[in-house]
């Protein structure tokens, strides 16, 4: 008889790492499967590389062969020389988009997933985020409130480690903070500037980067390139710090290179085992579990489920509703505007690198109402000095030029909006009809268009970006205001909601799928709602309080 | 093309090096040798043997003549010593058919009005003819199709010489002062009151979080 898990996840990422440290320090005997491979950080991360040290110099547009293999990967910004290898190649596991709808997916296959390359940034949401759609009428409440959310937040901040700013705003709740990282000349100039004559507050990016030591992991130590991979653990991912603790339990099996194609059911319609493929071998496998719960990302888990028809789900598994797919999000992007500081001209910048930025937390439709969309959105950006890149901008050539170069380093800052993205049935995804990947398994066609709302929000960030800049005496203001493809904010969530409606969500407020009681969805995937928010944070806090419910449930025999 | 040329400009968003070059080829190879590298670096690999791998002699020899005179030895090396020919070699040895072929007539090109106007090659001109030449390639002025190929040449080996200098060992660690250092005990951020900076915060101010299981 084959082994039956407790639990099998799908997914090791920032949530399925996350959830395999919850369920086996729970006590559960659980399995986590990978799509790929295992990373050497001795070989697979670069942080500390030089750039002379790649014949590229590390630019952006990676090699040929890359850009051939990852047309889409490479709209990423962080995919470049140094880290193709952390992104996937797009021939492998392809999708499909109607030609008018362009969707940017961006994803990473190895253990860990994407908690690799991301951005950090972590940010709670607040009521005006999980209670928005009675406050403006549009879309559905999250089934849970910020009271009930807030001491999983806690959970997980105290764990894995934000650094942050107090600021005591309600839109945006202060957490378990370890010290501030400090603003740049230009940010602290900004802080004054924003407050006096906005009202608006200017913070310190709070971000998953640790400012003293914690849990056995050292603190930062200033190198930069964080999306490179860390090899002192510094920041949080899967496997610097999640998968490590679960492992330390001695209830962990990971199984990497297990390209899960769907679950199989018994009788009764629940589930039974999950069906992969080895990603090197193409042999079929199965892994038997109590439980499923899937961890893939937002898209690739409602793949899955999709993919998983039977007799009991003709429509794909947990989807009675006909919701699943539907409600696909992701963070409005492409409006900002930067601009340079005359003032900070000839002063120098700390040599040490932060790898972090600022945020400017939302103030449209929080006391006022804003005559042109609902919800809002929030700043990321920064102040530096720029070393050599203005010199794309110096004219000429000779002596000159290089001592221009030299002499006028300027003070560049920026604002580049994110913003909170309405749900809507139509921005959707289901399964190709024909087409397949690099394994058999049936691709998503993704279908999704930012509207009107969005566009307004756009055109509203680089008029207030713009204004900011100009209030601090800024010259050289470009505004932007071009609406980024869906997908490219990489803050992509939804599709599988969750809501206490069985008609009208996949999931439960426990996350657990109406229709099926042994299978959970612990990904972005459940938000029934954007906010404007990075959303790792919130996933795993949500995670968290999922899976004390699952292991509470399965101690209970509720779920046999 | 537009598109490709978008998303160029979206991708450097925040970035104010946005390259200003006049035509899709050479945006593409501005863009292949401008990202945004930024630490220190150590010397290049000494390999005296070293051969181009796309790039023939004279047209190698050109390459090293124009990089350094768009950024000459001063107190500090120039783009010779640093080597900017081999990142363009390596650059082109990457870049696509088409890529290459631009390159190689914008290098032709270069020899031909240099051949027009001084009688000679540019690797064989004196300094100042170098310069007067460059000057017509930068002025942003091109009058006929002719001097629209020297034009956005000159935007495409002025990036790879602004990107190959600065990402080399020379340009980092003499011209930029940056000696490659990637342990910091902290980052100091603002310490000017009259940026309004905050008064140093006390040792211990804030405890980290008792670490959990």
């Amino acid at each position: 008889m084959p082994e039956v898990f407790d639990a099998v996840i799908v997914g090791s990422g920032a949530s399925g790492g996350w959830v395999a440290k919850e369920l086996t320090q729970g006590g559960l005997r659980v399995a986590v499967l990978e799509a790929g491979r295992k990373l050497d950080p001795a070989v697979d991360y670069s942080e500390h590389k030089r750039p002379s040290e790649m014949p590229l110099r590390g630019r952006r547009y990676a090699t040929r062969e890359s850009q051939e293999e990852q047309k889409i990967q490479k709209l990423c910004y962080q995919c470049d020389e140094y880290t193709n290898h952390l992104f996937v190649k797009d021939t492998e596991c392809p999708y499909t988009t109607p030609r008018d709808r362009p969707f940017v997916w961006i994803r990473g296959r190895h253990v860990g997933g994407k908690s690799v390359t991301w951005g950090r940034q972590s940010y709670r949401l607040s009521d005006y985020d999980l209670r928005a759609a009675r406050r403006d009428g549009l879309g559905v409440d999250w089934p849970l409130d910020y009271a009930e959310l807030a001491p999983w937040y806690d959970r997980v901040e105290r764990f894995i480690g934000i650094s942050g700013q107090a600021e005591g705003l309600p839109q945006l709740p202060d957490g378990q903070f370890l010290p501030p990282m400090a603003l740049t000349c230009g940010e602290v100039m900004a802080r004054k500037v924003l407050k006096e004559k906005f009202g608006r507050t200017l913070t310190i990016g709070r971000t998953a980067i640790l400012t003293a030591d914690l849990g056995g992991r050292p603190k930062c130590h200033y190198c930069g390139p964080c999306s490179r991979g860390c090899s002192t653990g510094s920041y949080y991912s899967s496997p610097s710090t999640s998968l490590p603790a679960a492992e330390r339990t001695g209830r962990l099996t990971l199984i990497p290179n297990a390209v899960v194609s769907h679950i199989e059911v018994d009788d009764a319609g629940k589930c039974k085992s999950i069906a992969y493929v080895d990603r090197v071998s193409r042999a079929h496998r199965e892994v038997f579990g109590k439980t499923v719960v899937l961890c893939a990302s937002t898209l690739e888990s409602t793949r899955i489920m999709l993919n998983s028809r039977s007799a009991k789900h003709p429509n794909g598994i947990a989807n009675s509703s006909g919701v699943l797919g539907h409600y696909l999000m992701d963070h409005i992007t492409g409006g900002g505007a930067g601009g340079v500081l005359p003032m900070l001209k000839g002063v120098p910048d700390d040599r040490a690198r932060r790898p972090n930025g600022i945020y400017v937390p939302r103030f449209r439709n929080i006391a006022d109402k804003h005559p042109d969309f609902l919800r809002g959105y929030g700043f990321q950006g920064g102040a530096s000095l720029q070393t050599w890149t203005h010199g794309f901008e110096v004219p000429g050539f000779g002596e000159s030029f290089k001592k221009k170069v030299h002499e006028e380093r300027p003070w560049a800052m920026r604002f580049s909006g994110f913003g909170e993205c309405l749900p809507e049935y139509e921005n959707f995804c289901e399964l190709d009809k024909e087409k397949v990947d690099a394994w058999g398994i049936p691709v998503l066609h993704i279908s999704m268009a930012h509207g009107e709302n969005s566009r307004k929000m756009v055109a509203d960030m680089a008029a207030t970006g713009e204004e900011m800049l100009r209030a601090m005496g800024a010259e050289d203001v470009k505004a932007r205001a071009s609406i980024s493809n869906p997908g490219l904010a990489i803050h992509e969530v939804g599709t599988a909601r969750m809501g206490d409606d069985p008609k009208a969500s996949v999931v439960n407020r426990w996350q657990q799928a109406h229709d099926v009681s042994n299978l959970f969805v612990m990904d972005g995937a459940v938000y029934p709602s954007s906010g404007c928010q990075n959303p790792t944070v919130t996933i795993m806090a949500l995670a968290s309080r999922a899976s004390a419910h699952l292991v509470d449930a399965m101690k209970r025999g509720d779920l046999a | 093309m537009t598109s490709r040329r978008d998303v160029l400009r979206t991708l450097s968003l925040g970035s104010i090096g946005a390259a200003t070059a006049t035509s899709v080829w050479a945006d593409t190879l501005a863009a292949l040798a401008h990202d945004h590298a930024h630490a220190a670096g150590p010397a290049p690999v000494a390999a005296a043997d070293w051969t181009p791998a796309v790039l023939n002699a004279h047209q190698n020899e050109t390459v090293i003549a124009l990089s350094e005179a768009i950024i000459p030895q001063t107190e500090t090396a120039g783009a010779k010593a640093a080597l900017v020919n081999r990142f363009v070699d390596a650059v082109l040895e990457d870049a696509d058919v088409h890529e290459r072929k631009e390159f190689a007539r914008g290098l032709a090109w270069v020899d031909e009005r240099s051949q027009a106007l001084f009688g000679a090659d540019f690797v064989a001109t004196p300094a100042d003819q170098q310069t007067a030449l460059l000057t017509i390639m930068s002025s942003g002025k091109a009058k006929s199709v002719a001097d629209q190929i020297g034009s956005e040449f000159f935007q495409a080996i002025k990036s790879m010489t602004i990107t190959g200098y600065y990402t080399s060992e020379i340009g980092m660690k003499d011209e930029l002062g940056d000696d490659g250092q990637v342990f910091f005990a902290e980052f100091k951020g603002c310490t000017h009151p009259e940026h309004g900076a905050p008064a140093p915060a006390r040792p211990g101010a804030k405890a980290a979080p008792k670490k959990q299981g």
